[in-house]
């Protein structure tokens, strides 16, 4: 038996005096791809922000690990009219400094001793240097193998943030998500953007990283294909939940009726059907 | 002499402050921030002069005040924050200057740095000093709220608490910045010297102590170029500012 991943409990979420989504209930597995189905309007960023943490929610929702990786949709992200910012700096942006400086007063213990001699002094700030100089380092040979590892060639680091093509941006986003190693990946349609070409690139470097890095991935997606050839468990959303399970086995026609209206017409691509 | 000393004192650190704390206003979601609070000093400069006090304290008032009903208007009505910010800025413009005092209108609309004393310069430099150490902090992750404020959320960053804090520094320097150029010009004030920094730079890290430099410099010109030709200080630091620009233009990269 898998470990449960997250576990979501009657999660309602509520704006103003619209109800978003009301009293959904499911548990990802471990190494899971879970694909989050549903017209437009049906609370599927929603739900991925709520498990996120992002907005307020009724329920409740637990996680069982340290970290988790966030691709945000590409027309949510800024990628015109910013200062000059190298690649490298757009990753630096995210070091989760928000809190060091206070970290940092903290660790030194300032308010148990001011450094009064001279020596001792300079002997903090060396030994400070060199512990952020080694941190950085670390970093950034990280960022320089997933940039590699997302298909992308290192120089691109050094290249302007605005200059990335839409699938280049799309790859570095998986790399920002892929720092610091979470077992999670959570994405909001991926693809969107992108063309057909890409498309299935994206989904298969995805593929790739989800088996090499043992991940469990949440996805939104329109793309039916994806959820018939790559997920292992999909929940149909409109508002509420409709249907949970192997796609296989729960996103039947009727269901996706259901889902979508009486008068679209679905194609299930046998050629996809054995890819998983 | 030691007004030249104030002077340059005052004009070093307004123009190091609104520098780096424009460069992060060059963007495109700032911009609404900060194109607003700049129009909105002018009312308050004419305020304070109407009734004797700090002009920047009337700016900071006006500001505060103009930003808040800017805010209420919008919650209200969903109208966009440029158009409502044009509206509260023009009609309180405009009885503001129903009651200004004609002779003073020049000092109101382009800067006045004579009169200065010891206290107000080393207010302005520490104050500037400080704003100058906040923005060093804010600007990562002000840029990446800007990017994308979900990713910004999910690295921990509270982006309302950021922005108030960004709106306050804003709010701070075209302030301290309405004093020596005026409430015409304070927009360029904190616009210009980003403009040059961009024309010059390609990393954040580099463009962002350019805007600084470039601020600094053209303040101190102007306050310079005042005292040698004796016309108002806002127009010489403006022009400075815009002269640094043409120059940047030449090596623009």
């Amino acid at each position: 038996m898998k470990n449960i991943i997250v576990s979501a409990e009657n999660v309602s979420v509520q704006f103003d005096t619209t109800t978003v989504l009301e009293n959904i209930s499911f548990n990802i597995n471990e190494n899971d791809v879970f694909v989050i189905l549903g017209p437009n309007g049906a609370g599927k960023t929603t739900l991925l922000r709520a498990l996120l943490d992002l907005i307020p929610y009724q329920g409740k929702i637990s996680w069982n690990t340290q970290s988790v990786g966030y691709v945000p949709p590409q027309e949510e992200c800024l990628r015109k009219g910013l200062p000059p910012l190298t690649v490298r700096e757009f990753f630096g942006l995210g070091r989760c400094r928000s809190m060091k400086p206070f970290d940092r007063l903290r660790a030194n213990g300032w308010r148990k001793r001011l450094p009064l001699i001279l020596s001792d002094f300079f002997l903090k700030i060396v030994s400070k240097e060199e512990r952020t100089s080694k941190k950085n380092k670390t970093t950034d040979t990280e960022i320089a193998t997933l940039i590699k590892e997302v298909g992308l060639e290192e120089k691109i680091l050094d290249q302007q943030y605005s200059s990335l093509s839409t699938g280049q941006f799309q790859r570095m986003l998986f790399a920002w998500a892929l720092v610091g190693n979470p077992s999670v990946l959570i994405l909001d349609e991926p693809t969107s953007g992108v063309d057909v070409a890409g498309e299935s690139t994206i989904y298969a470097l995805l593929h790739d990283l989800w088996k090499k890095r043992n991940l469990t991935i949440i996805l939104i997606t329109h793309d039916l294909n994806v959820v018939w050839g790559h997920a292992s468990k999909v929940l149909c959303l409109n508002k509420t939940k409709l249907c949970e399970g192997d796609p296989q086995k729960v996103l039947t026609p009727d269901e996706l009726h259901n889902l979508y209206g009486e008068n679209i017409k679905f194609y299930q691509h046998k050629h996809c059907k054995g890819e998983k | 002499m030691t007004q030249l000393i104030y002077a340059i004192i005052i004009g070093i650190s307004v123009g190091a402050m609104s520098g780096y704390l424009g460069s992060i206003m060059l963007t495109k979601r700032m911009a609404l921030v900060g194109g607003p609070l700049g129009h909105l000093a002018l009312p308050g400069i004419s305020f304070a002069l109407l009734y004797n006090f700090d002009v920047s304290l009337g700016a900071l008032l006006f500001i505060s005040f103009g930003t808040t009903i800017i805010w209420l208007l919008e919650k209200y009505t969903k109208l966009p924050v440029d158009a409502l910010s044009a509206l509260v800025f023009a009609s309180t413009m405009a009885v503001s200057f129903l009651f200004l005092d004609r002779s003073k209108t020049v000092k109101a609309l382009f800067g006045d740095i004579s009169k200065l004393n010891v206290k107000t310069a080393v207010i302005i430099a520490v104050v500037s000093v400080a704003i100058i150490c906040a923005t060093k902090f804010l600007i990562p992750k002000m840029v990446l709220i800007s990017i994308s404020p979900s990713l910004a959320q999910t690295k921990k960053i509270n982006t309302n608490l950021y922005q108030f804090i960004f709106m306050f520094c804003v709010a701070i320097t075209i302030s301290l910045g309405v004093r020596i150029v005026g409430g015409l010009m304070t927009a360029a004030l904190v616009a210009v010297p980003a403009c040059t920094a961009r024309n010059l730079c390609r990393t954040l890290r580099s463009y962002t102590i350019t805007s600084l430099i470039a601020g600094l410099l053209s303040c101190a010109a102007g306050v310079v170029a005042f005292f040698v030709t004796g016309l108002p200080v806002g127009p010489m630091i403006i022009i400075s500012s815009t002269i640094l620009f043409l120059v940047s233009l030449v090596f623009k990269r």
